[in-house]
């Protein structure tokens, strides 16, 4: 019984033309979503391959010239995406793509592609994992709206208990007919684009395994909205009464909760202020900080710790370029601060973060997004390895140049000439791809709650089919 | 207004007012920003006026004796104001705002603000949200009565910007917030006359789909495939390459200095040569870079407006474009005060140049006479006029919705 259920379900899906028009306009725009994930992913590729390179040769052509001074040149570092970033574009619009390794300058990606945007694109932007969240939920309202409601309006429910169904086997039916319509819509999509992300992306090691964990989420949160859908479908009275209440779930579920959660993380931890930060990064250096002394007090001891290694007395005596060594001292001290103050900034961001995870108690949409952004290396927190690995570089090439001039610009001082050869001892940038798996194992708050909506919504569209036969009786 | 009508209005006024309360706190979290920069530009001042006027430390020149680094020290940070109406639409507020300084050459971004990107990604509830995406659907699904449902919008609308914090004691936000109420008013009446349509039940809610989400998200994704967003990628590495010719130059002439060390001078060079090989070296950087600069705006410019464009083809997107124009949250509130920020740096730039002419080192009086920053709200025509094309076409929408209207089936 429950399979003729099933089967006249399917049928009747595929006969009626405006649900397969709403199926196929759906994948149409997954379809042109992936497209456009893919091409700026392309685009994004190839500029930062052609940039990379060309900062390269800006590096090695710079000419001779202090080795202090081409710190100041410095380089420029941009992040690498993962193919999975077509699909799941995360927080990127949003974070920079350019870190200026620069002595003086703060080394953290900045420009941010959103600030080209235009504002609409925090309306609707037709990611695939816009369409995941936003726009299939809405689909599946619409398809599922009338699976129950339908039947007890126009009095097909008590004519199928007249001639024998029972009530679980009618639910059971009609749950597994129209979610095996959901479940080929939602596979073809998946499917489409996995296979695009791997064509243009390429696929490494862990993005075939992130991807299927990907479409476990998407099952479990599409799932989510499809039994709230039918619960609704269950316990309404007529097909209008269970669309509306369908769309008033969406609309708390894909627009109105996740944002509120969002914003609750960024009141309830405030974000560090960049202009504190700008103080303190200078009291730093010229105050000190823990357990380093004030910048007249450091100055003086880097000039002591040389009398004292060079066994002389006086400044003209030393062998060895003194700026050089005081900006060797400096930059560590300006690297020490930078790691300190970074971290405590970071620490507010990682609490913020936490407030959306366990908001995502009311919202599954947010826990969809931290657990899909995560697995495609596209969370804000996934940046601060590439930005760890720009500090380091830019910290080592201060290191090299300014010990070069240290050790070689005592007769010359600020004359002192470095060339190619120099330049070429400082390897090119390179950041690694971020680590998709390792950071997804702690989001385990969020895919405890994704499988708790589940079973929960499960279990009450389980429940409202089933017992509010009353409700069909009195329509 | 019978039961049926009470239950959807009352959720859709809870709504409004949850998103204005949500706004509010936004709004104050986002304006400590400008209690900070003002109380970093007052230490700046006074540090600066200490320091002014000693000529040496133990035989060295010091940084401060350099009128350069004097003023480099002391130049003003400078921020945009919280628009009044930003709890009403946060919009772009956290994403735009940067805060910038003067320097030789006029005037540049100094500090991003330090933003979860996790966060920005989501984007905020505020009153805005809530007039795009549950308007409609109140007026298209609940219990038909023409007035009320008119009248929602700007009612909710009312009590949300009062809620929301905006200061009434000034006449920018009565204006705004009519213009706002203008919007939103026929923001329902194209609902309104789209439900009078009579179509089969299901129907409204697809074009609710289509007019709300996929038509703005294409015309997002559509203007990102045809005439993209300049890249910052290949703009960073172009300046960068613009940069090589002359910086090879100019490290040559600042040589004595280690580039921007005057207190390590040698040669018997003076912190004034400093000043003046400095000041010409970061005159050639900003000149080399300029350029660039405003080809990547202009792009990216282009490539906003290409979205407006596109995004006419939808109310929702109609109405959220004028609701964060007029809120101040946009996007030309943010440029109006970049560019008071760069006359302000070139006015700073004539008057360092005067200071530098003055001779060593700076004295209390020479920072007096440097240009003190004021904010300047933008002007009314500004974001009125991307508020009328607002209005103007959702009357267009409402018209045609109108105009298209046939007669009703026989009851």
């Amino acid at each position: 019984m429950i399979l003729s259920i099933v089967l006249k379900e399917w049928k009747e899906f595929w006969r009626n033309r405006a649900m397969r028009l709403i199926s196929l306009a759906y994948l149409a725009i997954y379809a042109l979503s992936v497209l456009s994930g893919a091409v700026e992913h392309r685009r994004y590729e190839a500029s930062r391959v052609a940039a990379e390179k060309s900062v390269r040769e800006s590096w090695l052509n710079q000419g001779d010239k202090n080795p202090h001074a081409a710190t100041y040149f410095g380089t420029v570092a941009f992040p690498k995406r993962s193919a999975l970033s077509i699909l799941e574009p995360g927080a990127l619009p949003y974070l920079g793509v350019a870190a200026y390794l620069r002595a003086g300058r703060r080394t953290e990606f900045v420009d941010l592609p959103a600030r080209d945007e235009s504002p609409l694109a925090g309306l609707a932007n037709l990611t695939p994992a816009f369409c995941w969240q936003v726009i299939f939920p809405i689909v599946i309202v619409l398809l599922t709206y009338g699976a129950l409601a339908r039947d007890r309006e126009t009095g097909m429910e008590r004519y199928l208990m007249a001639v024998g169904s029972n009530r679980a086997t009618l639910v059971f039916g009609k749950t597994f007919g129209v979610g095996l319509v959901l479940l080929v819509i939602s596979l073809v999509a998946f499917g489409l684009g996995g296979a695009i992300a791997a064509l243009v992306g390429g696929f490494e090691r862990e993005d075939t395994s992130a991807w299927l964990l990907l479409g476990l989420f998407y099952f479990l949160f599409s799932g989510t909205v499809f039994f709230l859908a039918l619960a609704i479908s269950g316990l309404a009275s007529t097909s209008q009464k269970s669309l509306t209440g369908g769309l008033v779930i969406w609309l708390l579920l894909a627009v109105v909760l996740p944002r509120w959660v969002a914003d609750n993380g960024r009141v309830l931890t405030a974000s560090p202020s960049a202009m504190e930060m700008n103080r303190i990064a200078e009291s730093d250096l010229e105050r000190g900080f823990e357990d380093r002394p004030p910048r007249e007090a450091r100055l003086e001891g880097t000039l002591n710790m040389l009398f004292r290694e060079m066994k002389v007395g006086r400044r003209e005596d030393l062998t060895v370029n003194l700026p050089g060594f005081y900006f060797i001292s400096e930059a560590e001290v300006e690297n020490a601060s930078r790691g300190l103050r970074l971290g405590q900034a970071r620490r507010t961001f990682v609490a913020q973060n936490a407030t959306m995870e366990w908001g995502a108690a009311f919202s599954p949409a947010t826990a969809l997004q931290l657990l899909g952004s995560t697995l495609a290396g596209t969370s804000a927190s996934q940046r601060d390895s590439a930005t760890d690995a720009a500090n380091l570089y830019a910290h080592r090439m201060r290191r090299i140049l300014n010990r070069e001039l240290a050790a070689k610009g005592k007769e010359q001082g600020g004359a002192f000439l470095s060339g190619a050869k120099m330049w070429n001892q400082i390897d090119s940038f390179e950041a690694d791809l971020p680590q998709q798996f390792e950071t997804a194992t702690g989001r385990t708050r969020s895919i405890v709650t994704l499988l708790i909506w589940f079973s929960l919504t499960l279990i009450l569209a389980a429940t409202s089919g089933l017992v509010v036969p009353q409700l069909g009786a009195r329509a | 207004m019978n039961r049926y009508l009470a239950a959807p209005v009352s959720a859709f006024l809870l709504l409004g007012l949850a998103a204005a309360w949500n706004g509010r706190r936004m709004r104050d979290s986002l304006s400590q920003v400008e209690a900070h920069v003002a109380s970093a530009n007052q230490q700046r001042l006074e540090i600066g006026k200490l320091n002014a006027g000693f000529t040496s430390s133990e035989g060295r020149a010091r940084p401060e004796d350099s009128v350069l680094a004097a003023a480099e020290r002391m130049a003003p940070w400078m921020v945009s104001g919280t628009p009044g109406l930003a709890g009403a639409a946060i919009g772009q507020t956290a994403l735009r705002r940067t805060i910038w300084r003067p320097n030789s050459g006029g005037a540049e971004r100094g500090l991003e603000v330090f933003e979860n990107g996790q966060t920005l990604a989501v984007g905020g509830f505020d009153l805005a949200i809530v007039m795009v995406f549950a308007l409609p659907l109140v007026i298209l699904f609940a219990p038909r009565h023409d007035m009320v449902l008119l009248t929602l919008g700007p009612a909710v609308s009312i009590l949300g910007i009062l809620l929301s914090g905006a200061p009434l004691a000034s006449a920018d936000t009565w204006m705004r917030g009519l213009v706002w109420l203008v919007l939103t008013g026929l923001y329902g009446f194209f609902w309104l006359s789209l439900r009078r349509k009579n179509w089969a039940y299901w129907a409204p809610a697809v074009a609710y789909v289509s007019l709300v989400l996929i038509v703005p998200g294409l015309a997002v994704t559509v203007t990102d495939l045809l005439l993209p967003a300049p890249s910052r990628v290949e703009l960073a590495a172009k300046q960068q390459a613009a940069l090589l010719p002359i910086m090879a130059k100019t490290s040559r002439d600042l040589a004595p200095f280690y580039e921007s060390h005057p207190e390590f001078a040698e040669n018997g060079a003076t912190p004034a040569d400093y000043d003046r090989v400095r000041l010409k070296a970061e005159a050639q950087w900003a000149d080399a870079l300029e350029p660039l600069r405003q080809q990547a705006e202009g792009r990216a410019g282009l490539h906003r407006m290409a979205v407006e464009v596109f995004g006419k083809l939808s109310p929702a997107s109609i109405l959220y474009s004028a609701l964060l124009e007029t809120a101040g949250t946009g996007v030309s509130r943010p440029e109006a005060f970049e560019e008071s920020a760069r006359e302000f740096g070139r006015q700073w730039s004539v008057a360092l140049r005067g200071s530098l002419g003055r001779g060593h080192p700076l004295r209390p009086a020479d920072l007096d006479r440097l240009p003190v920053y004021r904010y300047q709200e933008q002007s009314v025509l500004s974001w009125m006029l991307p508020a009328i094309i607002g209005i103007l076409s959702l009357l267009a929408w409402g018209a045609a919705m109108q105009l298209t209207h046939g007669k009703r089936p026989a009851a």
